[in-house]
């Protein structure tokens, strides 16, 4: 039941917002962070849809990325290493009304974070998790992380890393009740902007993975992609991203992909030569886990005190009068 | 011409049955001939009977008998021969409780099972009843489907839209519910904490009491209570928030429209609004009736909502809502309610209701009406209804409503209002006939055709009206083989139409205008209803119309149709092809602007001569072209950031904040060339990540080392 007189009247006296009422604290990523271009992509993102700031919550866990709270003037959650998606589920099960995104890195995500990764996908709650894959452990100073390429020279790693890298989109499209994946680097503001942008509208889990630069510790590891607009494969389709004129003629390798085509999308990830960016997959009919644990009747505080009490009373010791 | 023959043409012309062989009627065990092999509807697997689902949160609120039968089946008998025995026992079950079902008393499925299958255990002896008793345990213990079980008869219209409806509006009240008693709690919340600053509950009384007796030793309640006061904020609700939430909530309580989701809950001891109703004039008086209270409530749900949200802004939003009445309501407002259901009988309608049911179809008054025909012939509601209004509008036949399940929901959600037209005849035993043949009879002979009329569907007709559900849309009549034996024991088939005179037969009302022709005057004479309405005036002199009709003993015979039927007739068919031009069949707009368009010549085939340029070749040159357009600016001299490629990094600006600058989007731009040196520039240039920044010219041409930042700014010339 939504009364069109209170749509109304919210609009008439709600204030416009701007982009500076979205920024939080000056940020301190290093100068040239892909950080600073995700962070001016989610802002306009909010100013787009004028999303009242103390609707939004931003929750992140330990890591470069996850100093993104304090750089938005909304709400915030500082978490632990590798828990943002618990909390950020713990927010929306609590407060469904509120826009939840979560920021977390590629170590944060992939390793410590993993299991909470693959479940929180497979929950499907209503949020928007931007993963910001620079390839290193960047705020503890260059530690080899698991999407780090083979041949990483780290400081856990001097000789090179041994192993492959972690493919998150490969991972993250063979998990359960998929919704929403796509992959986005920082580098193209026009797409990072509308990818994170359908994200948002997507009702569900919805999981980019940002390809984010790190002049620091990972100063080339893009370089050849930025450099050689071929490398990169932009997938559109009228259900995806649009290219507009300027980055049509910028990039002239982009493909027709259907974002409901699971096997597609698998089939672009696992084969693609080219840096495939843009939706990948999309599925709005998986129901969300807030949803489905909607309770049928309305508790009010008395239920609630009830409820408790009686819990609470099945472990009291009655004191003998 | 015999003398028989001329005593059928004078019956066909006057309707007047002579007193000797040409004096008979069909009686009431006449069935059109194409219809006997349909006669034992027991014996048959078809829609009926349904069962009206218990389970609200199945998305189907109806199924049939036999569909939910062959999901058992499918689900608990092994395919191939190790299944066979199951599968046979649970159709006989099926069967039998199809023929127990057709007494016409109300049947839930468990009990119609229970009996059913407690007869068919009677009836066997020994080990064979044992293995149909194991047979019918495995099958109960699959089987969770309960539901009333209804057949197609006069009562099937009104229960199965009175189903559907409740099962539709429990989910759509569950959810206004839902948010009013979550506001209620939310504006109580408030006015409690408000409550709460007013210093009563810290009384040293009052403090006792909530400790409760067990530790009033343990406490000083006195200082307790002077510790509390101080500590209590004293910002208190202003005296009108206060008023304006204590009216919003009064009005939330005491809300008739919606059942509270805890009964007994929330609630001032009136009784809730009824919106189903049998007549019309009554349920658009209570509409009429209840709208002050509909704006109230509105205007109650949206102060609630502003004020939870501390949204609520006096100055402004005050005089808003002193306006507020009914008149502000919109359509949008009036989908939040409940829509009437109102189920009439057209024989019971007189003009005033046909007004009113006119005035609802082209309005958006939220009614949703089921207007029951028993007379399919003269029926009057279905032609008012083909023109295309502001309402969901369906029309069909009883015995095909099952197969409108799609359309009964899409019409009792649309947001507006929705007739329906359905017309299921009679119980009255005035023929032998079931009345699902009857039903199917009137869909089949375009007596009663199927249509429905979605508003939203799309912009045009072609995506609103839909016939598709008729037999052979794109033909007058349908038509049907029809097979029997002749004197000789012979096999015959031959075409035959269906149509609005072979319907007639069976309608008791019509009997008079047939009249039987004896066997020996059969001749080339007599046509079928459907040849004979194709032959022009002058043609019909001297012949007479006939329908096939099977009598109770299996006999074929035919019988003469006289003229005034064979008008009716006729008005059913202009009526048919009325509605075909609605559904985009046999259109004439279409087929006259088909005929204007003149023909186009087949071009001779000719060889294509090669293209001077290639493909790839033209995509080159497109290229270039581009190239050439961007670079069109000529801002060579002057330098320049690709705005729309910047990426936010802080490059430039870290380096100087005065020569560029952010935009509204947070993308750099050269604020002032000036503020700063050429050199700063070919750094900044260098770099930029993305490679945006162009330098352009030297502003400053006594600026040192000049010849060198050239040399590297020219690395980014566009």
């Amino acid at each position: 039941m939504t009364v069109r007189a209170t749509e109304f009247l919210r609009r008439a006296g709600a204030p416009q917002h701007s982009l500076e009422d979205y920024a939080g604290c000056l940020p301190r990523w290093c100068t040239g962070c892909g950080d600073n271009a995700i962070l001016a992509a989610v802002q306009k993102v909010c100013r787009e849809e004028q999303l009242p700031p103390e609707k939004i919550v931003f929750v992140s866990g330990i890591g470069c990325s996850s100093r993104f709270p304090h750089y938005m003037g909304s709400y915030g959650f500082h978490g632990l290493h590798g828990r943002a998606l618990p909390i950020a589920e713990g927010i929306k099960m609590r407060r469904p009304d509120l826009h939840v995104f979560v920021n977390t890195g590629d170590g944060d995500c992939c390793s410590i974070g993993a299991a909470h990764w693959v479940h929180a996908t497979r929950y499907n709650m209503n949020m928007t998790v931007m993963m910001h894959d620079n390839n290193i452990y960047g705020l503890t100073k260059n530690q080899a992380s698991p999407t780090s390429p083979r041949g990483t020279r780290s400081n856990t790693t001097p000789r090179g890393s041994l192993l492959e890298a972690f493919d998150p989109l490969q991972a993250t499209l063979g998990f359960s009740n998929l919704s929403f994946v796509a992959q986005v680097p920082d580098w193209i503001p026009d797409l990072l902007f509308q990818v994170i942008h359908e994200a948002h509208k997507h009702r569900g889990f919805s999981f980019i993975r940002i390809l984010q630069r790190c002049p620091e510790f990972q100063a080339n590891r893009w370089e050849p992609c930025m450099q050689d607009p071929s490398s990169v494969l932009i997938l559109t389709h009228e259900n995806g991203v649009q290219l507009s004129p300027v980055l049509a003629r910028a990039y002239k390798n982009h493909q027709e992909h259907d974002p409901a085509d699971l096997v597609e999308a698998r089939r672009i990830v696992g084969t693609s030569e080219q840096l495939p960016v843009g939706i990948i997959y999309r599925n709005p009919n998986v129901p969300c886990y807030e949803d489905m644990r909607k309770p049928d009747r309305l508790y009010t505080p008395e239920d609630v005190k009830n409820g408790l009490n009686a819990e609470l009373d099945k472990f009291t010791i009655w004191p003998r009068d | 011409m015999s003398v028989t023959m001329q005593k059928m043409i004078n019956f066909h012309l006057t309707g007047k049955r002579g007193d000797d062989e040409v004096a008979d009627g069909p009686g009431s065990n006449a069935c059109p001939a194409l219809l006997v092999p349909y006669r034992r509807l027991s014996e048959l697997r078809y829609d009926f009977p349904l069962v009206l689902l218990d389970d609200a949160a199945s998305p189907a609120f109806a199924d049939t008998l036999s569909g939910i039968f062959n999901r058992l089946i499918r689900d608990i008998a092994p395919e191939g021969n190790a299944g066979e025995q199951l599968r046979q026992h649970i159709l006989q079950l099926e069967k039998r409780m199809r023929e127990l079902a057709s007494d016409g008393v109300d049947w839930s499925l468990s009990k119609l099972w229970q009996d059913a299958e407690t007869s068919l255990l009677a009836e066997r002896k020994g080990p064979d009843a044992e293995l149909l008793g194991n047979s019918f345990a495995t099958a109960r213990f699959a089987f969770n489907v309960e539901g009333q079980v209804v057949n197609c008869d006069e009562q099937l219209p009104a229960r199965l839209l009175q189903h559907a409806y409740k099962a539709i509006e429990a989910k759509r009240a569950k959810q206004s519910i839902g948010k009013i008693e979550l506001l209620i709690i939310k504006l109580r919340n408030i006015l409690q904490v408000d409550d709460r600053k007013n210093g009563a509950s810290q009384t040293p009384q009052q403090l006792k009491k909530d400790v409760g007796k067990r530790y009033k030793e343990s406490f000083d309640f006195d200082l307790m209570s002077e510790i509390l006061k101080d500590s209590t904020p004293g910002n208190r609700l202003p005296d009108e928030r206060r008023k304006r939430i204590k009216a919003a909530l009064a009005v939330l309580e005491s809300q008739r429209f919606f059942t509270p989701a805890t009964a007994g809950r929330n609630r001032k001891g009136r009784g809730q609004y009824q919106f189903i109703a049998d007549n019309l004039s009554a349920a658009l008086k209570s509409y009429e009736e209840r709208l002050p209270q509909m704006a109230e409530l509105i205007k109650a749900v949206s102060i609630a909502e502003l004020e939870c949200e501390n949204a609520y802004r006096e100055e402004t939003h005050s005089a808003y809502f002193t306006r507020f009445g009914p008149q502000a309501l919109t359509p949008e407002d009036l989908e939040l309610f409940p829509p009437y259901l109102i189920c009439l009988q057209e024989s019971e309608c007189n003009a005033r209701d046909m007004e009113h049911l006119m005035e609802i179809s082209s309005g958006d008054l939220p009614m949703k009406v089921l207007m029951q025909v028993t007379d399919a012939l003269t029926h009057r509601s279905g032609r008012t209804l083909t023109a295309p209004g502001n309402a969901f509008v369906l029309q069909s036949t009883a015995s095909n409503l099952y197969r409108q399940c799609k359309w009964i929901r899409k019409g009792l959600e649309f947001d507006g209002p929705a007739v329906f037209s359905v017309f299921a005849p009679r119980n009255d035993g005035a023929t032998e006939l079931p009345a699902y043949l009857i039903a199917a009879a009137a869909m089949e002979s375009r007596v009663f055709p199927a249509f429905s009329y979605d508003p939203v569907a799309g912009p045009g007709l072609a995506d609103r009206f839909d016939i598709s559900s008729n037999p052979e849309v794109a033909s007058d009549w349908p038509t049907r083989e029809l097979s029997y034996e002749d004197q000789e024991l012979q096999m015959v088939v031959e075409e035959s139409a269906f149509t609005a005179a072979d319907f007639a037969v069976i309608a008791p009302e019509y009997c008079e205008h047939f009249a039987a022709a004896p066997k020996h005057s059969w001749s080339r004479e007599m046509l079928p209803v459907a040849d004979y309405l194709k032959l022009a005036n002058s043609e019909t002199v001297e012949r007479v119309p006939y329908v096939a009709v099977v009598d109770g003993d299996n006999f074929l015979r035919r019988f003469v149709v006289d003229d005034k039927l064979i008008r009716i007739v006729r008005r059913c068919r202009e009526r048919w092809h009325a509605l075909q031009e609605l559904g985009g069949v046999n259109n004439s707009y279409s087929a006259a602007a088909l005929e204007k368009v003149p023909a186009v010549p087949v071009a001779p085939t000719v060889e294509v001569a090669p293209p001077l340029v290639t493909e790839e070749a033209a995509s080159v040159v497109v290229e270039k072209q581009e190239e050439i357009e961007e670079q069109q600016p000529g801002a060579v001299d002057e330098p320049y950031i690709e705005t729309p490629l910047c990426t936010t990094c802080d490059e430039c600006t870290k380096r100087n904040d005065r020569m560029f600058a952010y935009d509204e989007n947070k993308q750099a731009f050269v604020k002032d060339p000036d503020a700063g040196t050429y050199r700063q520039l070919v750094e900044a240039a260098e770099l930029c990540q993305v490679a945006i920044i162009h330098p352009g010219k030297p502003r400053n041409p006594g600026e040192p080392g000049l010849d060198e930042l050239v040399a590297r700014a020219a690395a980014f010339a566009p």
